[in-house]
């Protein structure tokens, strides 16, 4: 990427020659805007719009550019981020950050929804959790958020965080919150017990119900000074790398080599990685001492857990066929992966993974036509892939 | 009536003047109520109806009510508009003497005499908590089940609601809601065109006066308040959620809740909670197909079963013809979302029927949006049962479906406070003996 001026988003509207109301809506005029960006703008908060109706579309064709662009590719823009603070809290370590206003897509089974940016002043507030002991974030869901007026107590917003995936920031919890006015607030979240299996070290851990806390200065001036770059690699296949900080672990999983068991071999589906470990013992947590099939689902390039998935695997040898759903679980060195017992795997076997529901995780930009149709796809463990 | 520059619609000012209460807001009730109505409204003229003088002509149920109440084209009952909930202490300590009993009974009877029994009248009830029945040597019987209010997931933190009583007043008409309440307690020489002889008041304390509404409009009405978008619920909803409920094939029915021995026989228990909605994301993120798959289920979106706010289902909102209630799992894994009227068909009894009657009502109480979710079954184990299929922890884990997120409702609502109360038979509604 050449080096370049890093404008602000303000140098961006003055510059790029297009209405100050739709720079804003689209925020992202540049590259995939054409494809994704409904046309009209609502006033007041974020608003969705259906994707694939005439009205989602704006009675727009897709641009030819659009359908050629790969599922996982780099978008128009790198946001710089701001970290409000970090705490740490029960078995987590939280993170509480932000960004400018971003557009993202929302999704119930299949049903994909355009989130985009409504005028006004705010931020996309991010949290990032992980188990500070071996480094792995933590799925949580859709934690609840209260952000308060520090002086007068005022409840600004109460809502809940989406789960979200983005290329810089990887799994978070997230969502655009508009602030009335610049001062001091308090963004108060709180966290359900983990709900996906917890294995190994990790049995019983995440368990409670935690609050953490943190305090928020809005002023417009500071946001102003969040670097926007535009990419010039936009719309090719790849993904921004992994935003870095010397605070936090950057979201990727562990390589296929360093993952715990035999290494069964990787496929491919829907622009996702599924990595096939065979454990010859079931980790703690998991009611058998036979093996256990892990599938670490993943983002290509950047390796990022896929979570919220329906994924079920069909193991046959020998005109055997055992089909079992595989159950999402959190485990020390396997990280988010999904997994079950199969009694009598082994290398040779063949395995078929198949998806139900797609990765229930909101996706930013260069995200969001990935990871949503599958195919069936098999390998033959062992089998040198 | 105004509020700050802007000019307060008929149906607004009614909502406005129950929540206000007082001589205040029964003086701008009343005075409304005398006016013709809007086209189409439902808040009726003038004439209200006298009140029931024969005993005989009042069922011996307190809870019966839908044979009072209006019916809509498809069958169902209409619940009444206006709901105020009234929490009490009784004065004393100990055991209750006759004379506060007999005190109290008169004025409920009283009540009786003032308003028709009937939503265009009054509904009322009055109900105890198990904090109530503490002050009596001897425990309740056995053949009522009620616990001390509970957290019942893990992902709540409610207060618990301890008062003694809970009376709950409904009526189509403001007035009679808010006028009730008055006459109960002392406040007004007249109501509804006759004195006021008898009242509670001396025997118990207020302690918290909760108000709400159900019908179409009421909410859309009343979106200027936290927790929903402006302009965003649709004009005819009944409920913030933007949907109807309580389809009379999805409610228990007032024989099935009805406690069948004992003391109480005739009786049934009441929960009564407050959640609070958070609608933003709702309406400004999701989209109606999303609403509906969370609401009803996938099946439902996939198919528009539901038009508008889903007067087309009829009587029934189709989750027991669909059989999707038997695919719950199946649906988180494959579809990735449950709905919420999905998980809770699962805590039907034995005969294949919902165990809760819902008469829930929507609540804008301290300026922010919420239900008022009270419901009625034979004991408190319904409705934990109930409760804990629309928790739906067995799916949270399955396919997309989280703890919360596309779990039904669950990431919107939020429950604040809980409280159990038994409701006795009309003939032990003044401060009962606990056997
Ligand atoms: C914001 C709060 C709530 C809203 C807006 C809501 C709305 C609805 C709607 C629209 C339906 C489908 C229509 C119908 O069957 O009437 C429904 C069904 C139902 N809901 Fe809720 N509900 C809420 C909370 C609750 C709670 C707290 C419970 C009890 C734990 C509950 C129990 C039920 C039951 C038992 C059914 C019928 C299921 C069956 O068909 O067997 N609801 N609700």
């Amino acid at each position: 990427m050449s080096p370049r001026r890093n404008p602000t988003r303000r140098d961006f509207i003055a510059t790029s020659g297009v209405a100050l109301g739709v720079s804003v809506a689209g925020c992202a005029t540049g590259d995939d805007a054409a494809d994704e960006t409904p046309s009209e703008a609502a006033p007041g908060g974020t608003e969705s719009t259906p994707e694939g109706t005439e009205q989602g579309r704006g009675n727009e064709l897709p641009t030819a550019s659009a359908q050629e662009r790969p599922l996982v590719h780099i978008p128009a823009h790198q946001d710089g981020m701001r970290m409000v603070g970090m705490e740490e809290v029960g078995p987590y370590m939280v993170a509480m950050s932000y960004t400018l206003l971003h557009d993202f897509w929302i999704l119930t089974g299949k049903e994909k929804i355009y989130v985009q940016i409504e005028d006004g002043q705010g931020l996309h507030l991010m949290a990032t959790v992980w188990d500070p002991e071996y480094n792995q974030r933590i799925p949580l869901g859709s934690p609840p958020v209260e952000v308060r007026a520090a002086e007068s107590g005022d409840s600004v917003t109460k809502k809940s965080l989406w789960p979200m995936l983005s290329q810089q920031m990887g799994p978070h919890f997230g969502d655009n919150v508009a602030f009335p006015e610049e001062g001091e607030y308090t963004v108060q979240l709180s966290f359900d017990p983990v709900s996906a299996r917890q294995l190994g070290e990790y049995r019983g851990r995440f368990t409670d119900a935690v609050d953490a806390e943190f305090d928020l200065l809005f002023r417009t001036d500071i946001t102003n000074n969040i670097r926007e770059r535009f990419v010039d690699e936009a719309g090719q296949a790849g993904a921004l790398e992994p935003m870095e900080t010397d605070m936090q672990p950057d979201g990727r999983l562990a390589d296929a080599a360093s993952l715990p068991g035999e290494h069964g071999g990787i496929v491919e589906s829907g622009a996702a990685e599924f990595v096939v470990q065979v454990l010859r013992r079931a980790p703690a947590g998991i009611d058998s001492s036979g093996p256990y099939l892990a599938v670490s689902a993943r983002t290509p390039y950047n390796q990022y857990p896929l979570p919220f998935m329906g994924l079920r695997a069909t193991v046959a040898n020998a005109g055997e066929e055992v089909r079992e759903p595989l159950k999402a679980a959190v485990h020390p060195e396997l990280g988010y992966h999904y997994g079950a017992p199969f009694p009598a795997i082994a290398m040779g076997d063949e395995v078929t993974l198949s998806v139900g529901a797609p990765p229930q995780v909101a996706r930013h930009r260069g995200y969001q036509t990935a990871f949503l149709e599958f195919d069936d796809t098999t390998l033959t463990l062992g089998d040198g892939t | 009536m105004t509020d700050g520059d802007r000019t307060l619609t008929r149906r607004e000012t009614l909502r406005a003047a129950v929540a206000l209460g007082g001589s205040t807001g029964l003086a701008a009730c009343l005075d409304l109520e005398g006016q013709p109505t809007e086209a189409g409204g439902t808040d009726r003229g003038t004439d209200r109806p006298a009140g029931t003088e024969s005993e005989a002509e009042l069922p011996s149920r307190q809870h019966a009510w839908n044979e009072f109440s209006r019916t809509d084209e498809h069958g169902n009952p209409v619940p009444a508009r206006h709901h105020v909930l009234l929490l009490a202490d009784y004065v004393g300590d100990g055991p209750v003497d006759d004379g506060d009993r007999t005190q109290a009974e008169n004025a409920f009877r009283e009540l009786e005499e003032t308003y028709r029994w009937e939503s265009d009248g009054l509904l009322f009830t009055v109900g105890y908590s198990p904090a109530y029945f503490d002050r009596y040597d001897e425990p309740l019987s056995e053949s009522v089940d009620l616990p001390q209010p509970a957290a019942l997931a893990p992902f709540e933190d409610p207060s618990f609601d301890t008062p003694d009583l809970l009376v709950h007043l409904a009526s189509d008409r403001a007035s009679a809601v808010l006028e009730a309440k008055q006459a109960l307690f002392g406040e007004l020489e007249t109501a509804n065109g006759s004195e006021v002889t008898e009242t509670i008041d001396g025997t118990v304390e207020l302690v918290d006066r909760r108000t709400g509404f159900i019908g179409a409009g009421l909410p859309a009405e009343h979106d200027d308040v936290d927790g929903v978008p402006d302009g965003a619920v649709p004009e005819d909803a009944p409920l913030f959620m933007g949907f109807k409920s309580g389809f009379r094939q999805n409610q228990a029915t007032e024989d099935s809740v009805t406690i069948a021995e004992g003391p109480f026989a005739g009786g049934t228990t009441q929960h009564l909670s407050l959640l609070r909605t958070e609608l933003d994301q709702w309406y400004n993120q999701d989209s109606r197909e999303q609403r509906v798959a969370k609401m009803f289920s996938a099946t439902h979106a996939a198919e528009t079963l539901v038009e508008g706010v889903g007067d087309n289902l009829g009587d029934s909102s189709l989750v027991a013809e669909t059989g999707v209630a038997d695919r719950v799992e199946d649906d988180a894994f494959e579809k990735g979302v449950v709905g919420h009227a999905q998980k809770l068909a699962r805590a039907r009894d034995e005969g294949g029927d919902p165990r809760l009657l819902r008469r829930d009502f929507a609540t804008v109480d301290d300026g922010q949006t919420g239900v008022h979710f009270l419901s009625l079954q034979e004991g408190i184990m319904d409705f934990i049962r109930t409760r804990n299929a629309m928790n739906g922890d067995d799916v949270a884990n399955v396919g997309g479906v989280g703890t919360k997120n596309n779990n039904g409702i669950l990431q919107y609502v939020t429950t604040v406070r809980r409280g159990n109360y038994l409701l006795p038979p009309r003939s032990k509604r003044s401060f009962p003996r606990p056997s």
